[in-house]
């Protein structure tokens, strides 16, 4: 009994072994018949494996070759003047092939066969890719547990190799795509986005709010010099083809110092490049009129400008708002610098100009208030002296394409803070009520958290549609974004337009905000260190769509989109400015500059020149600059002779 | 043939690819080489082409030259086939850097006659190059459109003139006339940069406590002349500044190093050899004296600074037809 019982065992192994041979065998013998398509589909596994491409792209491949197939049966069909031979064809070459390999023709079997091969290939080979992909998703494939992990971090390199390769090829990455939309670099990877090859931002999505976190050094400036360029770009053509107003970009760098001047001087080039013909540089360069504020706004606003203590000390702040606003509203109109403004904060000056009839009401709110007039004074002197000329005009934000305002937020927060405050109140009414109701305007707050302490932008952020304004808030980490976790929030979940996540060590925040999606956790048997079976059992679990622990482990020049409960992992493409203009080649004999010289060029307090006269260096004679001597300033004075006259006496 | 039926395949693979290749990149095919295409009118290959893109190797000569030879090139056939000969592409080379042009400065250009200086502009506005109109007393203006300045490769922006700037714009244009009128202007092959361009090379530099003047004037390096590789700063004054302004500007335009467009930290570094060797002004009988002082009172530079009157024609309301012929 136990012998039979053995040997029907024994019959059932030996049986399921032949199974799997048969089964082995009888694939063995489809994968060898069909060979061309076998290797193809081996090629298209293996090309997307080292280069992480989805299935979608193998098929995408697949179908782009059915016009060779489509025209290659039309020839058929053509010479052999038989539908039933075209049919046929593919038996045909398929049998032809293997004759010609048969003869040593191997290039001729391969060329044969190729119409018919090379589609069939791609799309069994984009099946295979995407059944190992599965498996691999699932947690079910692989020798051991820690295979599909193994896999996905393998397959992000591969990916990332794969989008470095992308955006280095030449000309590979436009900056903005046919349809207008703003290419910011190459795809790595998405998760409930659609696979693409270039990560695409479209142009309104730029004129919602966004936000972007990144420490320094992960590319943050790049990506955002990116979309800035991008927006104008696509801003500018929009404006010429009549389809959208003219664009304006302004940039608030809360950093400061010589690394702002450093990006600001990028910024202009790309800028230029991008098709902005005035970059202005505030305030090294250019400047703006606080005092083109409404009566009622420049009140609100210089008010702000002023920090001011609570409970007891309100009282104080109810003064300074008495006498601003007297200063502000007298009869003579508003002041038009800070020079007059500061003129207007004496008590006599005050006096006078409320002596008139009708006015005995400020007159009354004068006298008893006069014994703070000096200081309040000594306030704002003391602001003016900490926020410099660049205020006092001047200067409107139509003068130029774009405005790169540089906040000394490092060194000087406060008052940072209270230009930050100012520029803000001006684009308000410029946007508004001044020339920028007929633009498109993108406020972009760099470094926001040096001065997000005392900058209401989520109160700009909520209402800034309705004047055609998008904000762009970036900062270091989530908490740098605002002073609590409200404002963080309110911040984040209204960003409409995305957000750009580059490496940051808290991520979790803003992936929470992009949702999760079902995933599967897979066990599998332990029979024995170190095997593991195939059995095992999977429940599904709730995934969040942007991972944080990839987030963490962003390179440099990497970015996650969030946008739309998806992600989309983008190696940015750095955008290369015009190169900086040089200065002339120093003329030969000139001995370089002593280094006392090059010290005063550091720090250029000239003496004042004689009077009437702009101070500065001294100037060369005509001939110390030619080194010509007198002959070509005769030939200068012929010359103007002839076209002009003679020089009048 | 047996065997062709076997190639066939291969052919048609080899031949997908060619034609991908071309249809991909069909601009950049034509950037790339000498592309008959863009040449031989009537077999326009990529007639798909952006205009600009066909155009680019045909400006390119024009464009680098500072010679105003507008009259170069086919005298009749300009635009009544639509297409644009060397006259007037130099003139509308022109027109884009002076801002607007009057009729008799346009003829001047194109040194032909007021009624066909006409007929040519109406031509160009019928391509949507130029728009013109009548803005004051006197002969109309033309000045190009965003359409015209795109067709140029010009990145200035398409406004029409302001008024308040009429009368500057006409004085400019004399004087670059008047100038080029001169022999040793041609012969040198000199270059007028305008302020149209300095701006617009300038880029960003809007709001700058920095003078940027009417024009530049480069006499390139190796010209026939003694002030070969000079840089010369030009300015039309018409009304009188005081003299502390005028003097200012003066002092900046010769003391500046670096290009307009350059790094704030280059714009006048110490030791370094001056940008402008000297400084032209053309100024109005009611602007000399002002200007005499202001150079008076730099005596250091004093013989950088030329002085001399503006030319007939110059005035906005002064006898049309005169403008750019120097009294000779």
């Amino acid at each position: 009994m136990i012998r039979r019982y053995l040997g029907l065992m024994a019959l059932l192994a030996v049986l399921r072994a032949a199974g799997r041979l048969a089964r082995i065998a009888l694939a063995a013998a489809v994968v060898v018949a069909a060979a061309p398509v076998s290797l193809v589909a081996a090629v298209a596994v293996t090309l997307a494996w080292r280069g992480g491409w989805p299935p979608r792209r193998l098929y995408r491949a697949a179908l782009a070759c059915l016009p060779m197939v489509a025209v290659w049966l039309a020839a058929v069909a053509v010479t052999s003047r038989s539908a039933w031979q075209a049919a046929a064809a593919p038996y045909h070459a398929w049998l032809s092939s293997w004759h010609q390999v048969a003869a040593g023709s191997a290039a001729l079997a391969a060329a044969t066969i190729a119409p018919v091969a090379i589609p069939l290939g791609l799309a069994v080979g984009g099946l295979a890719w995407s059944r190992r992909i599965y498996v691999m998703e699932t947690g079910t494939g692989g020798i051991f547990p820690t295979s599909p992990a193994a896999f996905q971090a393998r397959q992000w390199r591969h990916q990332v190799r794969t989008a470095r390769a992308r955006i280095a090829a030449p000309g590979s990455v436009p900056l903005v795509s046919r349809r207008g939309a703003i290419v910011a670099g190459a795809v790595i990877r998405t998760s409930g986005h659609g696979a693409a090859d270039l990560a695409m931002v479209p142009y309104q999505r730029l004129r919602s709010h966004q936000v972007v976190i990144g420490t320094t050094g992960t590319g943050k400036t790049t990506l955002l010099l990116r979309l800035w360029a991008g927006f104008l770009t696509q801003g500018l053509q929009l404006h010429a083809a009549g389809a959208g107003r003219r664009p304006l970009l302004v940039v608030l760098d809360c950093k400061g110092g010589a690394d702002s001047r450093r990006v600001a001087d990028r910024v202009r080039r790309v800028l230029r490049g991008a098709g902005a013909r005035f970059t202005a540089v505030w305030p090294d360069e250019a400047s703006l009129s606080l005092w083109e504020l409404p009566p009622a706004e420049l009140t609100t606003t210089l008010l702000d400008m002023i920090e001011h203590g609570t409970g007891s000390a309100a009282y104080y702040t109810d003064v300074m708002e008495a006498i601003v606003d007297l200063a502000v509203g007298a009869p003579g109109g508003p002041p038009a610098s800070a020079a007059e403004f500061l003129g207007r904060l004496d008590a006599g000056w005050l006096g006078l100009g409320y002596a008139g009839p009708g006015h005995g009401e400020e007159a009354a709110l004068l006298r008893s208030a006069s014994r703070h007039v000096p200081d309040i004074a000594l306030r704002f002197r003391t602001l003016f002296r900490r926020l410099g000329p660049g205020l006092d005009g001047p200067g409107s934000y139509g003068d130029a394409d774009a405005w790169y305002c540089i906040l000394e937020g490092t060194a000087d927060v406060a008052a940072a803070e209270s230009q930050a405050r100012a520029l803000v109140d001006l684009l308000a009414h410029y946007a508004a009520h001044g020339p920028g109701t007929g633009r498109e305007i993108l406020l972009a707050v760099d470094e926001f958290s040096a001065v997000s302490r005392r900058l209401p932008i989520w109160q700009l952020y909520e209402r800034a549609r309705s004047l055609g304004l998008a904000v762009q808030v970036s900062a270091q980490s989530w908490q740098g974004l605002a002073p609590d976790d409200d404002d963080r929030y309110r911040l984040a979940a209204t960003a409409d337009g995305g957000i750009w996540l580059l490496r940051t060590p808290y991520p979790e925040p803003v992936t929470a905000l992009a949702g999760e999606q079902p995933g599967l956790d897979t066990s599998r048997r332990l029979l024995g260190v170190p095997r593991w079976g195939h059995e095992g059992s999977s429940r599904v679990r709730e995934a969040p769509v942007a991972d944080p622990a990839l987030i963490r482990r962003l390179d440099v020049g990497q970015a996650a989109y969030i946008y739309r409960g998806g992600v989309t992992f983008v190696q940015v493409k750095r955008l290369v400015a015009a190169p900086a203009a040089l200065a002339a080649a120093p003329v030969a004999g000139l001995a370089p500059p002593p280094l006392a010289e090059v010290a005063h060029r550091a720090a250029p307090p000239r003496e004042p020149g004689p009077a009437g006269r702009a101070g500065g260096p001294h100037l060369p004679e005509a001939a110390g600059v030619s080194g010509l001597g007198a002959e070509p300033a005769a030939e200068v004075t012929a010359l103007l002779d002839e076209a002009f006259g003679p020089e009048p006496g | 043939m047996p065997g062709s039926r076997d190639m066939l395949p291969l052919a048609l693979l080899f031949g997908l690819c060619l034609t991908t290749g071309a249809w991909r990149y069909p601009v950049a095919a034509c950037r790339a080489a000498d592309c008959l295409s863009c040449t031989l009118a009537g077999r326009v290959w990529h007639r798909y082409l952006p205009r600009v893109a066909c155009h680019l190797p045909c400006v390119a000569s024009s464009w680098c030259s500072g010679l105003v030879d507008a009259s170069a090139g086919t005298t009749d056939a300009t635009t009544a086939s639509g297409r644009l000969t060397e006259r007037d592409i130099a003139a509308l080379l022109f027109v884009a850097d002076m801002y607007a042009v009057q009729l008799d400065q346009l003829a001047a250009v194109l040194r032909v006659t007021q009624a066909r200086a006409r007929a040519i502009a109406l031509g160009w506005r019928r391509a949507g190059y130029a728009e013109s109109a009548r803005l004051g007393p006197g002969l109309p203006w033309f000045w190009l459109t965003r359409s015209g300045l795109s067709a140029c490769g010009l990145p200035y922006r398409a406004t029409s003139p302001a008024l308040s700037r009429l009368a500057h714009l006409r004085a400019v244009s004399a004087v670059r006339l008047a100038l080029a009128a001169a022999p040793a202007y041609a012969a040198a092959g000199a270059f007028w940069r305008g302020e149209r361009r300095l701006r617009a090379r300038a880029g960003g530099r809007v709001g700058l406590r920095e003078h940027i003047p009417d024009a530049e004037v480069h006499w390139p390096d190796g010209a026939p002349v003694g002030f070969a590789g000079e840089c010369w700063a030009i300015e039309a004054e018409l009304t009188p500044k005081t003299v502390a302004r005028t003097a200012a500007i003066m002092h900046e335009i010769l003391a500046r190093t670096g290009d307009y467009g350059c790094p704030a930290g280059q714009a006048q570094v110490p030791g370094a050899p001056p940008r402008h060797a000297r400084v032209v002004y053309l100024c109005s009988a009611a602007a000399l004296p002002t200007v005499a002082r202001a150079r008076a009172a730099l005596p250091g530079a004093a013989g950088r600074v030329e002085i001399r009157s503006l030319p007939p024609g110059a005035d906005l309301d002064g006898p049309p037809g005169r403008a750019g012929g120097r009294a000779r």
